[in-house]
């Protein structure tokens, strides 16, 4: 396979990838399914930042924004039957059990293990050892310039966490089972081994304070941007949109077999990191995973960090403290 | 998979397709020939019987919900059938899903008791609150007003909403979210069970009574025998 130049890379030598905007296929269909396809992805962030914006204090709290989250993410897994991006990507409902699964696990194992050892916990007790307050420089401004603060934040963070992931090995052993799975579904960016998904939400947001409405808003982007990560849906994505955001067609690019491609579009919600740190390709790929597509089953996903880990330690000891095999004297 | 015949519904199918036109076991399994091609597959036929074995299946394999089976040819009725026995882990790893949510919500409760503060540190946080001076909020940005985007909630309405919170969540961790995913699994099987066993009955007979060209989702169309 060739590959095509990007930079100083070769993209898709080793599995085939789209690159480029006007290579990516368009929706097909009557003009209804073109509009709607068009303008499903700004329509809904347009509608949920104008929700979260006017919502009467009573109803602006975590409960509705839980309600929500979770409404819009079975609304997509609808969407994903009505116009897939690739039917080889098509949720089964072994798929979903999968996914529910992994899902399952971050709402309430995580959820006990990060009440001790989250970042909420961690920042708490800097600030206290430190006696630091807050850093309140932003409550005074504009709400939705106090929302994008906090989500460019968190993603700069994250950004910078995920390259860590791909070139630090330690922490590359806890990513790998997510680049395991071989197809993409709403639920697939909760599937992983845990200690990555406790890692990858690590954010430092908690030094800063905010309004709480604001927060609600920074959280919508995430919901209304990065959901669509990993989304089976064929949208044509405004020129605007995925310039400045993370698309399912950048994010396939990141989850692509050929390992450079899998290189590149770290960012979370927004890919304009990438662009700035010269780590982004646009276009999509199909075929998904690690060592030719093999799906990694729970069981190993759970072990796999600590097993592969345990295996590369000692090979690293026994060429380390072991002598070469003596020579026969001739 | 262990034999246990009153319990072995939850993880197997068994049924059988019509073939029709009749067919001998050799061509009913060279029918098949697609299924049994996807990779990590293996298989042995012996006789009328044919059982297989999928390695860690490929999430779209049409068999990876039963990645172990046997299949048989037989003559009953006067007909000629297809009867299989499949075995799926997917389906007893979804029944027993609930399970483990469960005791998830029970580890939270337990937590929760454990952490649950004592008088003395209820006293002691209550007076460390109120030490701290909180200020009102400040005003929304101007802009923010202009468009009208509602007020923050003043300290009396924050002190109103807290202690209505505190008053619905006595506990330190919610063992709400375990037991909606107890449920959500326990539906996932019952929708599991009856529709897996369906596509894979749909499967068998598409694959061979079918024409060639409309293995893949188009209608049934009769065949002349």
């Amino acid at each position: 396979m060739a590959g095509v130049r990007v930079g100083n890379r070769i993209i898709g030598a080793d599995s085939p990838v789209t690159v480029g905007w006007d290579n990516i296929p368009k929706v097909e269909g009557g003009p209804l399914k073109r509009f709607v396809f068009t303008y499903f992805q700004p329509f809904f962030l347009f509608a949920l930042v104008a929700f979260w914006y006017y919502a009467p204090n009573s109803l602006a709290t975590a409960t509705t924004a839980i309600i929500i989250g979770v409404s819009f993410r079975v609304f997509l897994i609808g969407i994903e039957l009505v116009n897939p991006r690739h039917d080889s990507w098509q949720l089964t409902w072994k798929e979903l059990c999968t996914d529910l699964f992994y899902v399952g696990l971050g709402y309430t194992v995580l959820r006990m293990v990060d009440a001790y050892i989250g970042d909420g916990v961690i920042i708490e007790a800097i600030q206290g050892a430190y006696d630091w307050d807050k850093l309140s420089w932003f409550t005074g401004l504009p709400l939705l310039v106090q929302a994008l603060l906090i989500s460019l934040i968190f993603d700069f963070g994250q950004y910078w966490m995920h390259r860590g992931m791909h070139n630090w090995y330690p922490l590359w052993l806890t990513h790998a089972p997510h680049h395991y799975i071989t197809q993409l579904n709403i639920n697939k960016g909760a599937v992983g081994n845990p200690v990555e998904l406790f890692l990858i939400g690590l954010g430092i947001g908690g030094f800063f304070d905010f309004l709480p409405r604001a927060v609600l808003l920074a959280g919508t982007f995430g919901l209304a941007i990065g959901t669509y990560q990993h989304i089976n849906v064929r949208f044509n994505t405004p020129r605007w949109w995925r310039f400045l955001f993370n698309t399912t067609e950048h994010h396939s690019v990141h989850h692509s077999q050929d390992f450079e491609a899998s290189r590149s579009n770290y960012g979370a919600t927004w890919i304009i990191f990438d662009r700035l740190f010269g780590t982004c390709i646009d276009g999509e790929a199909e075929k998904l995973g690690m060592e030719g597509g093999r799906r990694m089953q729970i069981r190993e996903t759970m072990v796999y960090p600590f097993t592969e880990g345990f295996k590369t330690s000692k090979e690293w000891v026994q060429r380390r403290f072991q002598r070469p095999a003596s020579v026969p004297a001739e | 998979m262990l034999k246990l015949p009153f319990i072995d519904w939850i993880w197997r199918a068994k049924g059988f397709v019509e073939l029709a036109p009749p067919r001998t076991a050799d061509s009913a399994f060279a029918k098949l020939d697609a299924l049994l091609e996807e990779s990590g597959t293996s298989y042995e036929i012996d006789g009328d019987t044919l059982t297989y074995v999928k390695d860690n299946p490929a999430a779209q394999d049409k068999l990876a919900t039963f990645p172990r089976g046997t299949l048989q040819v037989v003559e009953e009725d006067g007909q000629s059938r297809l009867k299989y026995n499949l075995t799926s882990p997917a389906l007893l790893f979804c029944f027993l899903a609930p399970l483990l949510f469960l005791a998830f919500a029970q580890g939270s409760i337990i937590l929760s008791d454990l952490e649950r503060p004592t008088e003395a540190e209820k006293a002691e946080a209550e007076a460390e609150k109120a030490e701290e001076e909180e200020e009102e909020p400040k005003p929304l940005n101007v802009i923010d007003e202009w468009l009208g985007a509602p007020a923050p909630e003043t300290l009396e309405e924050k002190k109103q909403r807290e202690e209505e919170e505190e008053a619905e969540k006595k506990d330190k961790f919610s063992s709400t979210p375990a037991l909606v995913f107890a449920g959500l699994f326990a539906f996932l099987f019952l929708v599991g069970r009856f529709l897996e066993p369906w596509l894979i009955r749909r499967t068998f007979r598409r694959a061979l009574n079918d024409p060639p060209e409309e293995l893949d989702g188009e209608p049934d169309i009769p065949t002349e025998a």
